[in-house]
């Protein structure tokens, strides 16, 4: 057992040090800009090591219910690859252009797709949620 | 490797004391841009035989290797169709010079203007709020010469990319998506259902193949325009120019991604886009078909979509490490939300 900070605090701190220290303090703009896309990658490091396992579940669950009928494996990922490029090919054959398999493939992807937001961009994802919200009214 | 600028210095005013026959001096040299594909340098040129009116200020590329696209030209075609560019009235920086050998590798020179080119400044600053009210007309027209003119007459059609003989505009630029995204599947092992999706609405939505073919700027939005305060300056960054349908490079500027934050405003983060279409339409005396800007609004998002994955791998590959380009992998998905969002 490694003693804390945790993984996720050490990445925090890094993000912290280049965000609010290291940019402020460079004068080449380049440079600048640079840094906080470092911190922000960072973020996202420590946003995946938070969510990834539960997201990686919920996908696999949705896909088993798409393509599959099986209790999950031992590795979820490799499963999840392996369901999603089956899934590419029937999309690429025409096989999800109407109906109901239309229909649930989009409701699945678009939910994979929010997912990947939550954890490269929230903010983004926030904003076209008000957005959809916004239209809705 | 970025050359020592004495060396880059000294090589350029042996091109150019051969190229215009007198004493020149090059000064003030700078480094404006630089990474594994190409770089970009600021300079004063003197021409002695020319004086009094022998003083340029310039912009000079070269050319170093890599592409985002399989289909990006050449510096010697870019240069090439910003020459037709500007001999058709199109607002280009002057293409003074190609040199296709500088230092081991090709180089163009153009004119310098100042100006903005920054999308987040131009969208943003309280500076150019005149500038964003006229940016959208003045894009419109500018598009539309650019539209109007006769690549045949210049020989343009075999020097750039364009659909063959049996493939419309559409069905070319997507059979060119389906296989980079085969490429990408291959070599990350990642697929793209989202983009799978819109790929297949664009196959089975395509509108009528266009009447005429147009050169294709390829990258016309707010980002590769000079602005200035009285709105648009010049049309930059033409390494993506190929034959192809005008709307492609009518809906380009409406991509989510180009709107840098102010997302409500289609028009690059500046405006509705109903100015932009006008001034085209009436320029060309025809009427702009929204179901057809959204079609390839949709392929334009998708097309981006592949480009930010091609960066991605370019810093994945070691071609070129870039913290950027390593995000861009990540970004994607924001444009596959678009995607999604435009074809429901």
């Amino acid at each position: 057992m490694q003693d804390r900070p945790t993984a996720q605090e050490l990445i925090d701190a890094v993000a912290h040090f280049l965000g609010t220290e290291l940019a402020p303090s460079l004068h080449d703009p380049r440079q600048k800009f640079r840094t906080l896309v470092a911190a922000n990658v960072l973020s996202i490091v420590a946003r995946e090591l938070k969510l990834g396992d539960e997201l990686a579940q919920a996908e696999w669950h949705r896909l088993n219910a798409l393509m599959g009928d099986d209790a999950p494996g031992e590795d979820l990922r490799a499963e999840i690859d392996v369901m999603t490029r089956a899934l590419c090919a029937r999309i690429r054959a025409g096989q999800a252009d109407e109906g109901e398999f239309h229909d649930a493939v989009f409701a699945h992807v678009e939910q994979t797709v929010m997912e990947k937001l939550q954890v490269a961009n929230p903010k983004f994802l926030e904003r076209v949620m008000k957005e959809t919200a916004n239209r809705r009214e | 490797m970025n050359p020592a600028p004495d060396a880059l210095r000294l090589a350029l005013e042996e091109k150019l004391r051969a190229l215009t026959q007198s004493e020149v001096r090059v000064e003030n040299l700078t480094m404006l841009a630089g990474g594994a594909s190409q770089e970009t340098w600021a300079l004063d040129l003197r021409i002695a035989a020319q004086q009094p009116n022998g003083d340029y200020k310039l912009v000079l590329r070269r050319q170093l290797g890599g592409k985002i696209y399989r289909d990006a030209l050449d510096l010697w075609r870019e240069f090439h169709v910003m020459q037709v560019a500007y001999a058709s009235h199109v607002a280009v920086p002057y293409p003074q010079a190609f040199l296709p050998d500088l230092l081991g590798r090709p180089a163009a020179l153009v004119h310098y203007h100042a100006g903005e080119t920054i999308g987040r400044r131009i969208v943003r600053e309280p500076a150019f709020e005149h500038a964003r009210k006229k940016l959208p007309a003045q894009m419109g027209a500018m598009l539309a010469r650019i539209h109007q003119i006769d690549f045949e007459k210049h020989a343009l059609l075999d020097e750039l990319p364009h659909p063959p003989a049996h493939q419309t505009p559409a069905q070319w630029i997507l059979t060119q998506l389906e296989n980079n995204l085969d490429a990408i599947l291959e070599e990350s092992h990642e697929p793209h259902p989202a983009l799978e999706l819109g790929m297949r609405w664009l196959r089975r939505h395509e509108p009528a193949p266009p009447e005429k073919l147009a050169l294709i700027h390829g990258d016309y939005r707010i980002g590769n325009v000079i602005v200035n305060a009285d709105g648009l300056s010049h049309v930059l960054d033409w390494e993506f120019a190929h034959i192809g349908d005008p709307y492609e490079d009518l809906a380009w500027s409406q991509v989510r991604d180009w709107r840098f934050g102010n997302d409500a405003l289609q028009f690059g983060g500046i405006a509705q886009p109903d100015e932009f279409f006008d001034a085209y339409a009436r320029a060309l005396n025809a009427p702009v078909d929204r179901a057809r800007v959204h079609y390839w609004q949709v392929m334009g998002n998708a097309r981006w979509a592949v480009g930010m994955l091609n960066q991605a791998q370019r810093h994945l590959r070691g071609e070129e490490p870039n913290l950027e380009f390593a995000s861009l992998g990540r970004r994607c998905a924001e444009v596959e939300w678009e995607v999604l969002h435009l074809v429901r």
